[in-house]
Formats: structure tokens, C-alpha cells, sequence
């Protein structure tokens, strides 16, 4: 049979598309960007000029900004990770074991998910505020008009030790609702049966738990843990607005990205901000690597 | 013995944890929606109030009109419902094609760009702005919606989603004489409905939401999009404190999102969790 010239277009599209697309906005790109990674470039100077791997050395050995990065978004992606996945498994098997009121629970639950990150971190910061936020003031509200000794006004956004921790709780509270999701779906997808089985046999809910509903979710578990880490690694906007662009106080917020942010459009050093991109990439990718190396060791 | 064990059940440790749990989920959105309406004043009120004395609409109005919100959430809408559509449209087209044609290159071509979802977006924004900058296109709408008009993502999921599509249907249509354009609009596209809202809620949840490449590519009062000028926006409270009211403008920008899945709960939850956590 023939085939027409429009048919033909019509098949043939779809791989030049495609291929022009990734061409121009993922493969030249990602070449560029290791390529200016070894020079001291801006869009708008004239001055650029190769300078080897003076970047790198510079990120990694001469100025603890880098590391200083690197530590925190490990700090936030680790605490947010470990932490929202437990709090998850938690919640998820409290929904389902719900005989009434699930739709509403998973309502409350999913709800901040959709609440548009910017503004639920603008509401945030607010309500952290160490002097007008509603937190400080209601809790010391609260212990004066139970006689307690009057809660402290802790620096939430204003201190190096609480502004991450602040943080984290963030992004628990924003990414709760999808890792509750996926959770559910699997732990709904387990039979019935093998827990009416285990009921007979008089084993306890906790026991069932244990060891019916923790390695039948294991796929799921892994997806939210590698998922998780992979997408919190990237941090970016919580810290861009809680701590107002700057990554403070004392660069104790600065995540990768900020850095990336901040050392590209701020000081115009494309160059320093590409090996700084480059690192981060080897990072996921590394890190990426070992968690499925992990996994496929404890499935044999 | 019906009563007891009814209360009992909802005394167990789980109704606790999901309840105390279920406050705190809740607790930023009401406090938002109810200080969205208070004077800057009674922000600083001690003790706090929980409810505006008079709901003003004073803030609202001010943000909306005077701030430039209206715009932002034209500039919002605008980009995100272009660039979910050509995501869509792209996605279906080009996993339909890589699943039911054979063609030159097509394993090689198709491996590259499945690996290009291990790239963090991140690392792709000096380039992007370069290109932008190349294009001149710093503060229009090809520069917000180009780089996400395409996604390996969405590619990916149509493929997986059209291994079971029936060879069949397409044979017979084809001996009809119906062209290969006409079988994807009239007889692929309406039978692949589910995974195209599924990747249109994703990606247009993200696209609302971005953050990053909007403030680098975009600047202008006229082009910021939403989250962009929020930033913008709560960075700027001391210059404006007699008017400042964060809630307000949170509230603004919050609000499309909160209500559609008010209204579409089920589909918007299914469609997240079918394409995983993206």
C-alpha cells in the first residue's frame, strides 16, 4: 500500500519535533552549561575568558559558600524526607482503617498540596514571625492565661538554629498530602484478606502493620523516598520567600538553588553559578545511583 | 454493647493523631483567609484577634487593582493554560507516534529524551535565560511558556498509557481511509482522555506554581506572573507598611487552585497520583 505524503508528515512530525525540542531546550543547554563552567562569563560583559577549572576549585576548596549550600539542602531534603515519609505511613494507615469521614480526611490532608507554594510560604512566614506571628503570640497567650511561665519569643525565621527546622516543617506540611496519596493507593491496593487471615490467627494490629502492610508498600515507600529526595534537593522557593530572597540569617537557608540563583542574576557570574549547576547535577545523579543500588540489593 | 464500641473507636489513637493532624493542615489556610480581611493595625494587635473586627475589603481591592495582581493573575492563567495545552497536545502526539510507528533512529532518539528527565530544571535556567536573552525575549510570554511546552514526563506517561491501546482500531480505520492526522484527533486522542487530565492537572499545578525561572525571565511589573510578583510583593513590606496586608495577597494568589479542587477533589487527586509524585 502507498503511503501518502501527508501521512508520512504526520509520523515523521512528531520525532523532529521532539528531537528540535530536546535539541534546543535540554541537550545544547546542558553542553553550555558545563561548557561556561570553565570560564568567567556573564551574558552582558565583554570580559569573558576561559579560566580551567578555577570555578570548581573555587566552589569546592576556597570559599565555604558552596559547602555551606550543599549542607543545607542535604539538612532540608534529609529532615523533610525521613520526617514526611514516617508522618505519611502514619497518616495514610490512620485514613485508611477510617470507616467514616475518608473523603473529608484526605480533603484536609491534600489541601496543601494545591495551596500554591509563594503564597502558603508568605502565610508562613507570617505566622512564624518571631514578634506578630500568631504562633509566638498565642502560645505565650496561652501559657500566661494558664499560669504557666510565659513562652519565649523564639526567632523562628531570625535564628540559625530554628530557620531550617522552620523550614522543614514547611515543606512537611506543603508535600504531606501527595506522599499520603501514594501511600494510601498502595496500602488500599493490599487484600483484604491477608489481614482477616492474620486477624484469625490472633495477630496484633501493630504485628499486621509491621509485617503485612510495610513490605507489601515497599515500591511505594521507595517512590516517595527517592522522589522526595531527588525534588528537595532543589529547594528553592519556601527559603526564597520565608527568609526574603537572601538565604539568611547568615546563610544558614542558602540552599544549591539559591546559590545557583544568587551567584547567576545577582553577582553575574554565570561562570561560577554553571560549575555550581554541575555540581548539583553529579549530586542527584549520584545520589540517584546509590538509592537504586539500594534497592535492588534488598529486593534479592 | 453497640455504644461502647463506637466510642472507643473514637477514642483510638489514630482518630487522635489524624484530628490534632487535621488542625494543623488546616490551621495556615483559615488563618489566612480570616487575616486577609483585618486592617494592617489590627495585624498587630496583642492579644491576637482570630477575626477582623469589620471585614474589609479595603486590602483585597488595593492589592487587586493598585498592586497589579489583576494582571499577574492574567499573566498567570495566560501562561499556564498555554503551556498545559501544548504539553498535552505534544505529549499525545509524540508518545502515540514513538508507540504504534517504527521509524529511523527511533530507540536512540527516544532514549535521549527519556534521559532528560534525570536533569534538574535548575541546572537548565542560565541557559534558558540565555537563549531568552539570545531571542529577546526577556519579559514576554514565548519566554514563560517555550522551555515547558514539552516535557520527556509527559512523553513518557502517554507512551506507558498507550501500550494497550487496540492495534485494531486504528487497522480498521486506516482500511476506511481515514488518514493518520484524522485517527489521532478523532479516534486516539478522545480514548486517551484519562492520562491527558492527569498530565494537564500536573502540569498546569506546576506551571501556577513556578517560581524560579519566572522572576529570571520575567521582571516587568506587566509580565510578572503570580508567584513572582507575591515574592516581589511580600519583599517589599516596609515601603508600603500603612497598606501591607501579606494575607491579602496571598490569599489572591492562593485562591484559584483552592477552589478548583474544592470543586474537583476526586479528579485532582486522581490525576496526581496517577502520574506519581511530580
Amino acid at each position: 500500500m502507498k503511503i501518502s505524503t501527508r501521512n508520512r508528515l504526520f509520523v515523521i512530525g512528531a520525532p523532529l519535533v521532539a528531537g528540535l525540542f530536546f535539541l534546543i531546550w535540554f541537550i545544547l543547554p546542558i553542553g553550555w552549561t558545563m561548557g561556561i563552567s570553565f570560564f568567567e562569563y556573564s551574558p552582558i560583559a565583554s570580559d569573558n575568558h576561559a579560566v580551567g577549572f578555577q570555578n570548581y576549585i573555587e566552589a569546592l576548596f576556597e570559599d565555604d559558600t558552596f559547602w555551606k549550600a550543599t549542607v543545607n539542602s542535604l539538612y532540608f531534603a534529609f529532615g523533610n524526607v525521613v520526617l514526611g515519609t514516617v508522618l505519611a505511613l502514619v497518616i495514610a494507615n490512620a485514613i485508611a482503617s477510617l470507616q467514616v469521614f475518608q473523603n473529608l480526611a484526605k480533603f484536609v490532608y491534600f489541601m496543601p498540596t494545591l495551596f500554591t507554594i509563594v503564597a502558603a510560604a508568605v502565610v508562613w512566614d507570617e505566622i512564624f514571625h518571631p514578634r506578630y506571628g500568631i504562633l509566638n503570640n498565642g502560645l505565650f497567650f496561652l501559657t500566661q492565661a494558664l499560669g504557666l511561665p510565659a513562652f519565649p519569643e523564639i526567632g523562628w525565621t531570625t535564628t540559625t538554629f530554628w530557620s531550617m527546622p522552620t523550614i522543614i516543617l514547611f515543606g512537611l506540611w506543603k508535600y504531606l498530602g501527595i506522599r499520603i496519596i501514594i501511600l494510601l493507593a498502595a496500602i488500599e491496593a493490599i487484600p483484604k484478606m491477608y489481614y482477616e487471615a492474620a486477624t484469625v490467627d490472633g495477630v496484633t494490629q501493630r504485628q499486621q502493620f509491621r509485617y503485612i502492610t510495610i513490605p507489601l508498600i515497599k515500591p511505594a515507600l521507595w517512590f516517595v523516598i527517592i522522589t522526595g529526595l531527588i525534588n528537595s534537593l532543589q529547594v528553592f522557593e519556601p527559603m526564597y520567600v520565608i527568609t526574603e530572597g537572601v538565604g539568611g540569617p547568615l546563610r544558614s537557608t542558602m540552599s544549591l538553588v539559591m546559590l545557583i540563583n544568587k551567584s547567576g542574576f545577582e553577582y553575574q557570574r554565570f561562570g561560577y553559578a554553571a560549575s555550581v549547576s554541575m555540581l548539583l547535577f553529579a549530586m542527584i545523579m549520584v545520589l540517584t545511583i546509590v538509592l537504586f543500588w539500594i534497592r535492588s540489593r534488598e529486593k534479592d | 454493647m453497640d455504644v461502647r464500641l463506637k466510642r472507643s473507636s473514637i477514642l483510638r489513637p489514630g482518630w487522635i493523631i489524624l484530628l490534632s493532624g487535621g488542625v494543623i493542615m488546616l490551621f495556615p489556610t483559615m488563618w489566612m483567609v480570616v487575616s486577609a480581611f483585618k486592617t494592617p493595625q489590627e495585624l498587630l494587635d496583642y492579644p491576637p484577634k482570630l477575626l477582623p473586627d469589620a471585614w474589609s475589603l479595603q486590602y483585597l481591592k488595593y492589592i487587586w487593582f493598585e498592586r497589579n495582581f489583576s494582571r499577574m493573575m492574567l499573566n498567570s492563567t495566560i501562561v499556564s493554560t498555554v503551556a498545559t495545552l501544548l504539553t498535552i497536545f505534544s505529549s499525545a502526539y509524540i508518545g502515540y507516534v514513538f508507540r504504534k510507528f517504527r521509524f529511523r533512529f527511533q530507540k536512540q532518539l527516544f532514549f535521549v529524551i527519556v534521559a532528560t528527565m534525570m536533569i534538574p530544571l535548575p541546572v537548565l535556567l542560565l541557559p534558558h535565560f540565555k537563549i531568552v536573552l539570545t531571542l529577546d525575549w526577556i519579559n514576554t510570554y514565548w519566554a514563560l511558556i517555550a522551555p515547558y511546552a514539552l516535557n520527556a514526563f509527559g512523553i513518557f506517561l502517554m507512551y506507558q498509557f498507550l501500550a494497550d491501546f487496540p492495534d485494531e482500531l486504528i487497522e480498521s480505520a486506516r482500511l476506511e481511509g481515514v488518514s493518520e492526522r484524522q485517527i489521532f484527533m478523532y479516534i486516539v486522542l478522545p480514548l486517551i482522555k484519562a492520562p491527558c487530565v492527569a498530565l494537564g492537572i500536573i502540569t498546569f499545578l506546576h506551571q501556577w506554581e513556578s517560581l524560579l525561572w519566572p522572576i529570571v525571565a520575567a521582571n516587568s511589573p506587566s509580565m510578572q506572573t503570580l508567584p513572582a510578583g507575591l515574592a516581589t510583593f511580600s519583599g517589599s513590606a516596609v515601603e508600603t507598611a500603612d497598606l501591607y496586608n501579606p494575607y491579602a495577597a496571598a490569599l489572591i494568589a492562593a485562591t484559584p487552585l483552592l477552589v478548583a479542587f474544592v470543586f474537583f477533589q476526586r479528579m485532582i487527586v486522581k490525576g496526581i497520583a496517577m502520574s506519581g509524585m511530580k
